[in-house]
């Protein structure tokens, strides 16, 4: 792996949240480690209920109660405790860490101006005047790929278009130039024609400012276009993690050989797909071990014992299985 | 293609012939799929289909390729009857389908069959499983009241689903789960051709994966004739034998699809080809387009695509192109096959 490994600006260890339901404890995030380097952008991938999102907002502190967040170490840029302490988090988030969310349009405050909203994140972290907000918020606008700022300033939410509400949530989040943007899936309600300038300028700007991306996301093609590692999670953990080229090309997982096998593009027309069989576990009730086994083709008595550790091998490439298809070493 | 006297291609299992419709049409159906929230409703607008053609012979899987705003959705809608073209004629197994009265046209309404995306509204909330996938079939007569429950047990069987849980609702089971339940239903009333309006879309990648396989099967078991309304490329090249492509209601694009895949012709067609799912790490550019994609509700002049095309002409402002053949079976509609 380049460079940048070395300086991490966010260490996440041992993340653990857990939500209380009427059918049991929902285990949504178990035991989720990573680091983050400047000028990085890590792909967390998986399906529904694999707990990215989750993880995301965790980071951030946004674990609302009755949910519970634990983690053995967050530490962000030198701050420790971040994002479990509400005091060390708040200055902070918004500021030099930022959240853009699924379907953006909707995270904003529909009865409120995008120039008000945008200015209000400004002077949140920032003594200034509001025409000079309005400035930094006009200029983010721009560097977003907005051609026409202020008719955008001056509008509600509900008037603009989906890939434009898209490229306002990015100005907003990097309005304040944050060290770290955790991105959970922004492109995901727009066409994949749509999406592609949208993606492509997000590369540009995390690449040109060094800004840390945690990139979450369904869609192993962008992904994979994007980010430099990845790390694939099922059923609240992170099974597999490294390098875009080890993960994605040579898996070591079963499961993220299923998912990519689960891809229709590099099938003969017609082919029978080889899907995963079975349906993933409820997540207020997963089996003991390895919550993959039930679904797993080399699954045998050693999987049930107790949950596989992470094991790193060459390059970083980590695999939680008892079975890796591949040798890391 | 565009004979005068409305006779029905001898070949089609079922036939678009020039369907248009208007601007508004369908609103009901947006109105329903954008959840009653009226500030979606313009993104989710139809564009108005200006004369489609498109022929579905028996046992052929046809791929329809475009964005939201293309209109493939309404063409599905159109296909099965659930709205009215303004103009334009529908044929099903030879015979026109406004000529068709009672028994007749309801044998056709029951033969085109829709399986649609899961959002919330395509299964009853209220209805148990057994009656989501029983209630069309005992109510058309193709069974008796008390062989409900035992065929469709056998139903969910065929779909994978544990007719075990035939009185459960639907909100009990995952989007995968209900992707299969909306199969059964629509099977239940034996049809012969199945309209997939985006109906992979919503799911996981593994369900996607399943679900696909299963229609597949379905569909040399049942020999259903099946549309595939999809913007995913992947999708429509794994499925469909043949593809036609859209852009803002307008057939741009047309032929096998091995050879549209091989060698596109229009160039939204490439755009499009370009976004093929593949996974490619490291790959950090996207093909992009110039510009934004414009609304279906004021569609530009000329060629629709001129706005975003790299190779515009000054006549693509001014003047539609129309579909021409460019090689056998290949069919395309861009002015630079005029100057070639």
């Amino acid at each position: 792996m380049t460079g940048p490994a070395h300086d991490p600006i966010l260490v996440v260890e041992g993340l653990c949240v857990q939500f209380p339901t009427p059918a049991g404890v929902v285990k949504a995030v178990d035991d989720v480690s990573f680091t983050l380097a400047r000028g990085e952008v890590l792909g967390l991938v998986g399906e529904a209920e694999a707990g990215k999102s989750v993880t995301g907002r965790a980071v951030l502190g946004l674990i609302e109660a009755p949910g519970r967040a634990r983690a053995d170490r967050i530490v962000f840029d030198g701050v420790t405790s971040f994002g479990i302490e509400p005091a060390a988090t708040r200055p902070v988030r918004g500021n030099r860490i930022c959240l853009l969310v699924t379907d953006p349009l909707r995270a904003f405050n529909p009865v409120v101006r995008i120039d008000d909203q945008m200015i209000e994140a400004v002077r949140a972290h920032d003594d200034v005047t509001r025409p000079s907000g309005r400035a930094r918020a006009r200029a983010g606008l721009v560097k977003a790929g907005i051609t026409m700022p202020d008719a955008v300033l001056a509008a509600y939410p509900h008037q603009l278009d989906a890939d434009v509400g898209v490229r306002v949530a990015i100005a907003t989040a990097l309005v304040n130039e944050p060290d770290v943007l955790v991105a959970d899936e922004p492109t995901a309600t727009l066409d994949a024609t749509v999406a592609a300038p949208i993606l492509q300028l997000l590369h540009t700007r995390v690449r040109e400012s060094g800004i840390a991306l945690l990139w979450i996301t369904r869609d192993l093609a962008v992904a994979a276009g994007l980010a430099d590692r990845v790390g694939v999670m099922y059923a609240g953990r992170i099974v597999e993690q490294g390098n875009c080229q080890d993960v994605l090309v040579r898996p070591a997982h079963p499961y993220t050989q299923g998912l990519l096998d689960s891809l229709p593009a590099p099938y003969a027309p017609g082919e029978r797909l080889r899907a995963i069989p079975g349906a993933r576990p409820a997540p207020w009730a997963l089996p003991d071990g390895c919550a993959f086994r039930d679904r797993c083709a080399f699954a045998d008595d050693a999987c049930r014992v107790v949950p596989p550790v992470l094991a790193v091998g060459a390059r970083g490439h980590a695999v939680r299985c008892v079975h890796p298809l591949l040798s890391l070493y | 293609m565009t004979g005068a006297a409305p006779i029905a291609n001898p070949d089609a299992l079922l036939e678009l012939r020039a369907v248009s419709t208007d601007q508004g049409a369908g609103r009901a159906a947006t109105f329903w799929r954008s959840g009653w929230r009226g500030a979606d409703a313009h993104s989710t607008a139809t564009p108005a289909l200006d004369r489609v053609d498109l022929t579905l012979t028996a046992g052929e899987v046809v791929g329809l390729l475009g964005e939201s705003t293309a209109g493939g959705a309404m063409v599905g809608r159109v296909a099965v009857g659930l709205v009215a073209p303004c103009a334009g004629e529908r044929f099903y197994d030879g015979e026109r389908i406004t000529d068709l009265r009672s028994a007749a046209a309801r044998r056709a309404r029951l033969a085109l069959q829709m399986l649609l995306a899961d959002t919330p509204g395509t299964l009853d909330p209220r209805q148990r499983i057994v009656d989501v996938v029983g209630e069309a079939p005992v109510a058309q007569r193709l069974i008796g009241r008390r062989q409900q429950v035992e065929y469709v047990g056998l139903m969910l069987n065929r779909v994978g689903v544990d007719p075990l849980l035939m009185r459960h609702r639907p909100h009990e089971f995952s989007a995968g789960q209900r992707a299969r339940i909306g199969i059964a239903r629509a099977i239940a009333v034996r049809p012969r051709v199945l309209v997939a309006n985006e109906f992979l879309a919503p799911l996981e990648i593994t369900e996607r994966a399943q679900v696909l396989n299963l229609l597949a099967d379905l569909r040399l078991a049942l020999e259903l004739t099946c549309l595939v309304v999809s913007r995913d490329v992947a999708t429509v090249r794994h499925a469909a034998q043949r593809t036609v492509v859209m852009y803002l209601g307008r057939v741009i694009e047309r032929a096998g699809t091995a050879e549209l895949l091989a060698r596109p012709n229009h160039p939204y067609t490439k755009a499009l080809l370009a976004h093929d799912g593949n996974v490619v790490p490291g790959r950090r550019v996207w093909a992009t387009h110039i510009g934004e994609a414009p609304s279906p509700l004021h569609p530009p002049r000329g060629c629709h695509y001129h706005p975003r095309c790299p190779v515009a002409l000054p006549r693509c402002r001014e003047v539609a192109p129309a579909l021409v053949t460019i090689a056998p079976g290949h069919d395309a509609a861009c002015h630079l096959n005029d100057c070639a």
